[in-house]
């Protein structure tokens, strides 16, 4: 088990550094030029030209691209991941001032996601071919197929605006803050964010529990006289729920797309903002740092996966 | 859906006081009069006068920092901190800025000529990330502090606590204009930090809480909102609105939380006034742009030299139709960079004439299978709806446009190549002073020495442009840039569009709003405002 983690770990450090050099070469193959798009044409004065070289050679950006990823490396593995070309502010500083806000919206949104996909899988399961059943896929379908921006902007209609029951935008009120305030603010972009996430993972349930209960152990606990409901919560559910794990982890990850563009909605004062920003811009340091954050989150939870895995299902060996 | 509606229910509905009221627990007094202001996007967070150019930073500097002069929503200068407009010495080189007495900073401090020296010495020394030195190239000794051989500018002087002097080495009235509203910054605060960490020190990058407007910084809350509370050693004495809140948040839900009251003051677009409108308590203000939208037409393309072309082009264009249908009419029309003052009433309004544009296409025998390529960032409503009905009426008259969208860094390689036909843009302030105009039309300032994105070239217009800048007589100068305006006006250096308002909504709660048509400056008489609750 543990020469498995060491050398999970050892290769997606490899992996890792790989996903490195490709999006820093990436960004800097894009057209343009981030320094020049810091003046807009028509406030380019006689002089600015000057400026534009002498900031250029100050950022390291006249050198050869081989020479700034060195540069750019030796720095990263002692977890300083340059300055933003924009702000010129730390990027390891900018990104995790947003890694809480991201992390409350998608831990939030996940549990949500899990309280509805769980329970409406097992009775779609239960009573398949029933309009509960037909209910539930056609639920699930309908979140699938609707974007969430747009069932964003449904919400703040609906909610903050005709109804007015919760704020439309931002984590807090200005002024105010506290536990429940940052709740009301949290509930509608977490919620459609799992609701999003909740469709597919009720299919995933459902499909799951449904094998399980067609399994023969089913067929001997019933046999044995179990309740109806303890063979399905106790028995099969749980099993169904290995397969799972598998399928959130790597969720989670989609589920961070989706962040970034509900963020935008709701001014949600995440990591996801932060990277619109910064591709706009072209600032290469806070675009290369977000894209590792990225790769980190996937990389990492696919490990999780395989090793809850194990961990949850004995027959599971990992070698 | 379901799910949404019972977790709302749960949650305590204390969403209709936040008004601006200012009744939202936390903070201080219940009497306190706060204001929500809408952000476009969240600041750059580097509230420095050095720093490159961004809106919301400047929507904040307005109301932390002051300047010697300010702009009103006529586009003409104003005194603010200086006590009249600077004296420009009978040949045009010594320009005298008397400042107001008995000013204080924020922290208490005196504000002396002294803090404006700072300033200027630091806004033209390269070393502090400045890319706005150039604008003040014709101050003597800029040269040497740009090379640096020398620290400061020798062309600054304070003589005494209340005069401040530029010596310039060739008459050049525009700088006026050009650098009278630099934002001051307190000398006592920064006076040790190294030049070279000035765009990355904590006083402009967390907390710029001493200033001389009429709010103090109090907290940046990171992508959220920027706290100000009023100064009370204001030049003008203390404000009304006891704090202020600039919200970034996104145009849609701007204007809908104007409907909910979350929001106080909203800059919006033409295709949200129809909703704003309909709302009870909201009101509408608008002020004219001092930029215009327009596309530059690459002359260095030999395809693309004959005037005739261009003219063609500006009479094919129904830009009426377009300022309606884009803009709600909500702008006004251009037939030349100049405005105000400089802009003469006899100058040729290319008004829509699709047979006068086929005349002068066939007189040049257009080929009318040349095909012309415009490039544009798309994404504004008015733009995108600029370039498909430049599409459509070009070539109706025999001239095929190709629309190409463009990422930002792509239109700086095509600028930089030199290798585009037309690329649809706009901005920039012509209405202060005429002189802005030299920078985009000007033999001398052709992309990248300049804003001159359509390679024009006419010796006698940079002629009239640089007599005007070096005359003092301001009726004799404004002659110079009217007779300026007639050639650009004749010869179309760039196919003039539209020059958009800016529109305000805010509730009616706020009075002695005047709205402004430069957006990064609402609050420009912010001391004449008061918020009922």
């Amino acid at each position: 088990m543990t020469a498995f983690v060491i050398r999970r770990i050892l290769v997606n450090i490899v992996v890792f550094i790989l996903i490195g050099i490709g999006v820093f070469l990436l960004v800097r193959a894009a057209p343009g030029d981030p320094v020049r798009m810091m003046i807009r044409p028509e406030d380019l004065q006689e002089g600015s030209e000057a400026f534009i070289q002498a900031r250029r050679e100050e950022l390291g950006l006249n050198d050869p691209v081989l020479v700034q990823y060195g540069r750019w490396f030796l720095d990263a593995i002692t977890g300083n991941l340059g300055d933003s070309f924009v702000n010129r502010q730390p990027v390891s500083g900018l990104l995790l001032e947003r890694l809480g806000p991201t992390v409350l919206l998608m831990s939030t949104a996940l549990a949500i996601s899990l309280l509805i996909a769980i329970p409406l899988g097992t009775v779609a399961a239960v009573r398949r071919n029933t309009s509960v059943d037909y209910a539930a896929a056609a639920l699930s379908l309908g979140v699938i197929s609707v974007p969430s921006f747009f069932l964003g902007i449904v919400a703040i209609y609906i909610f903050s605006l005709q109804l007015g029951w919760l704020p439309s935008s931002g984590m807090s009120t200005p002024g105010g803050g506290g536990g429940t305030d940052v709740l009301q603010h949290l509930i509608m972009p977490a919620a459609i964010l799992g609701l999003a996430s909740a469709g597919p993972l009720t299919r995933y349930v459902r499909g799951s529990l449904i094998d399980e209960l067609s399994a023969d152990y089913v067929r001997t606990a019933e046999a044995k006289g179990a309740a109806p409901g303890r063979v399905v919560t106790r028995h099969a559910l749980r099993n169904s729920l290995i397969p799972l794990i598998t399928i959130i982890m790597i969720n989670i990850p989609q589920m961070l797309a989706g962040a970034v563009v509900l963020e935008q909605v709701f001014a949600w004062p995440g990591m996801g903002q932060l990277a619109v920003r910064a591709v706009n811009a072209q600032d290469y340091p806070v675009i290369v740092g977000f894209a590792l954050y990225v790769a980190a989150l996937v990389l990492i939870c696919n490990l999780l996966a395989d090793l809850a895995y194990a961990a949850v299902d004995p027959r599971v060996k990992v070698t | 859906m379901a799910m949404v509606l019972a977790v709302a229910a749960c949650s305590d509905p204390t969403q209709d006081d936040t008004s601006g009221s200012g009744d939202d627990g936390a903070s201080s007094g219940s009497e306190d009069t706060v204001l929500n202001a809408y952000l476009y996007q969240p600041p750059a967070a580097v509230f420095s006068p050095m720093a490159p150019a961004s809106g919301p930073d400047q929507v904040v500097m307005n109301l932390i920092f002051d300047s010697l002069l300010g702009v009103d929503p006529d586009y003409d200068l104003y005194p603010r901190l200086a006590a009249d407009l600077p004296e420009i010495s009978e040949d045009g080189l010594t320009i005298t800025y008397k400042i107001k007495e008995g000013l204080t900073w924020s922290d208490g401090e005196p504000f002396t000529s002294q803090d404006v020296l700072f300033t200027y010495n630091l806004m033209t020394n390269p070393d502090t990330g400045s890319p706005g030195a150039s604008k003040f190239a014709d101050v003597q000794g800029a040269a040497e502090v740009a090379a640096g051989t020398a620290e400061t500018v020798s062309g600054f002087s304070a003589p005494d606590d209340t005069t401040f002097v530029m010596t310039l080495t060739k008459p050049n009235i525009g700088i006026v204009a050009l650098t009278g509203n630099t934002m001051i910054v307190p000398e006592h605060i920064l006076a040790d930090i190294p030049a070279a960490d000035m765009d990355t020190t904590e006083f402009f990058t967390q907390s710029p809480n001493v200033g001389l407007g009429p709010y103090i910084f109090q907290e940046y809350k990171t992508d959220q909102h920027v706290h100000l509370v009023k100064n009370p050693s204001f030049r003008e004495g203390e404000v009304e609105i006891d704090e202020i809140y600039l919200r970034p948040v996104t145009s849609d839900v701007a204007t809908a939380q104007l409907g909910t009251g979350e929001m106080d003051l909203v800059q919006i677009s033409p295709a949200d006034l129809e909703t704003v409108e309909a709302m009870d308590g909201i009101e509408v203000g608008s002020g004219p742009g001092a930029g215009y939208i327009r596309t530059s037409v690459n002359e260095k393309k030999p395809y693309l030299q004959d005037v005739r072309l261009r003219q063609a082009m500006l009479y094919a264009v129904d830009r009426q139709q377009l300022i309606d249908e884009a803009l709600g009419g909500h702008a006004q029309p251009v037939n030349t960079s100049f405005m105000n003052d400089a802009l003469p009433d006899d100058l040729e309004t290319y008004d829509y004439d699709p047979d006068r544009a086929r005349e002068l296409l066939a007189e040049m025998n257009w080929d009318p299978n040349q095909v012309i390529e415009l490039s544009w960032i798309p994404g504004q409503r008015d733009r995108d709806t600029a370039a498909t009905i430049l599409e459509s009426q070009l070539n109706e008259v025999g001239i095929k446009l190709q629309l190409k969208q463009v990422q930002p860094g792509e239109l700086t390689d095509l600028m930089n190549n030199q290798s585009y036909d037309m690329t649809l843009y706009g901005g920039g302030n012509y209405a202060t002073d005429p002189w802005a105009v030299y920078p985009i039309n000007s033999c001398a300032t052709w992309f990248p020495n300049g804003g001159n994105l359509s390679y024009w070239c006419n010796e006698e217009f940079d002629q009239l442009m640089l007599e005007a800048n070096a005359t003092v007589d301001e009726a004799a100068r404004y002659d110079l840039y009217q007779q300026a305006a007639r050639i650009e006006n004749a010869e179309v250096p760039m196919i003039y569009l539209y020059n958009p308002d800016t529109i305000w909504a805010y509730t009616d709660d706020i009075k002695g709003f005047v709205p402004n048509g430069d957006f990064t400056n609402p609050f420009w008489n912010v001391q004449e405002w008061s918020l009922e609750g």
